[in-house]
């Protein structure tokens, strides 16, 4: 994980003081039907800029698989592997893990655009990892009559808890062995634009 | 000389040109070649009354929206117990003896049951069905009945079905049908027989009675 890279440098420093942590807890604590919280104004405004920037020009992948997903993945370059390297490293984990008050080891990062007639499908086959699961969301003037919102569905039967696009926030989420997530397919509504989203597993 | 029985029973419903022994021939030979999967488009199926009736019965039936991962759309309670005049004979046509021994040799499929699923569907502006492919066991022939007006390609809602590989995921689009007012889609339901329908893109509505005939 190398040296603690200083988080003053690339969070918002609301985020910084034991009072906001302590806030932070405990709205993720108490959501219902399962823990989470959506943090906005999350990246130092200047940051998350040159990150949505980045992720625009990166070369894209598109993976489809009909009755799964269809998106595409990001290549990392120079500017998206220093946004990676801070939130793999320790300083960052270590405030996630004040967060939740749950020691968080390593993050694995991975950056996904969703375009028109892109979505991902829940599905028997697919078990998604236990655990918490974190996406920070870059989309600027998202149509929101374009859906491509992060959906999760629990299989008690609880109300869907709606992830809206929403620029520059950090979306925190323990999901549970019945907790299951997708992104709603992207309607011509959103004509060029696209949801950039860098997804955080960790463990 | 006697007419044919089959002919007789379906006339006042399915337009003649579908019922003589020639076309069912024909039919039944379409229906097996068809690629991805067994399916088949009859055009100006229905007599145009029929479908005036249909579509002005379906006017005055609420559709519920309905929204998941999968789909965005409108549809109807079940219509197999609607007292409308023309869904309740539409449905009686659909499972008479008459027209499920028509499907039988068309598509080979033998024993089908007089239960068959009927719902009233409407897709909007952005609405959509992305790809699944209907599989349950029981389920033996899909059936879509076009009512409201033709689409073009660029106004969206075709129906799409795409190519499968040995394991049956599958892989890309290789047939599209544009909405077209008055035609009727039937194909057979398996695992592979997977299918959207894509997103409309025009502020215009695509309403369709649909269902399953059941094995």
């Amino acid at each position: 994980m190398g040296n603690k890279i200083a988080l003053q440098e690339w969070i918002n420093p609301l985020y910084l003081t034991p009072q906001t942590l302590q806030q932070i807890h405990t709205a993720f604590s108490q959501a219902q039907p399962f823990p989470f919280i959506q943090l906005g104004n999350f990246l130092l405004e200047q940051k998350a800029e040159s990150l949505r920037t980045a992720l625009l020009k990166a070369k894209k992948v598109e993976t489809y698989i009909p009755h799964m997903h269809s998106y595409s993945t990001i290549k990392e370059d120079k500017t998206i592997a220093a946004y990676k390297e801070f939130f793999e490293n320790s300083g960052f984990l270590t405030l996630l893990g004040t967060m939740i008050k749950q020691p968080c080891k390593k993050a694995t990062v991975s950056c996904k655009s969703f375009e028109q007639r892109n979505y991902t499908l829940l599905h028997d086959t697919v078990q998604q990892k236990e655990g918490i699961y974190c996406f920070l969301d870059v989309t600027k003037d998202w149509p929101a009559q374009a859906n491509g919102q992060t959906i999760f569905v629990s299989e008690t039967g609880a109300e869907p808890v709606i992830f809206s696009r929403a620029w520059n926030t950090l979306n925190i989420v323990k999901r549970t062995a019945n907790t299951h997530s997708f992104v709603k397919y992207v309607n011509a509504a959103a004509g060029n634009k696209e949801v950039l989203l860098m997804e955080l597993h960790v463990e | 000389m006697r007419e044919n029985p089959r002919i007789g029973a379906l006339k006042g419903w399915v337009q003649e040109l579908h019922l003589d022994d020639a076309a069912i021939k024909k039919y039944t030979k379409e229906f097996q070649h068809n690629a991805p999967f067994p399916h088949l488009l009859f055009k100006n199926f229905l007599l145009p009354k029929q479908i005036e009736f249909l579509t002005k019965a379906l006017e005055k039936i609420q559709f519920e929206p309905k929204d998941s991962d999968l789909f965005s759309l409108k549809q109807t309670k079940d219509l197999r117990t609607n007292t409308n005049v023309a869904l309740s004979s539409f449905y009686t046509m659909l499972t008479s003896p008459y027209f499920q021994k028509y499907l039988q040799e068309i598509t080979g499929i033998p024993k089908l049951k007089p239960h068959v699923d009927i719902a009233g569907l409407m897709f909007e502006k952005h609405d959509y069905l992305l790809p699944h492919d209907d599989y349950l066991d029981h389920r033996k022939i899909a059936y879509i009945l076009y009512l409201s007006p033709t689409l073009s390609t660029k106004e969206g809602g075709a129906l799409e079905f795409f190519s499968v590989n040995k394991e049956n995921i599958p892989q890309k689009i290789v047939k599209t049908y544009p909405p077209m007012q008055n035609s009727f889609m039937i194909f057979k339901v398996s695992r592979q027989s997977h299918h959207q329908v894509a997103e409309v893109l025009a502020d215009k509505k695509r309403i369709t009675i649909g269902g399953w005939f059941h094995g």
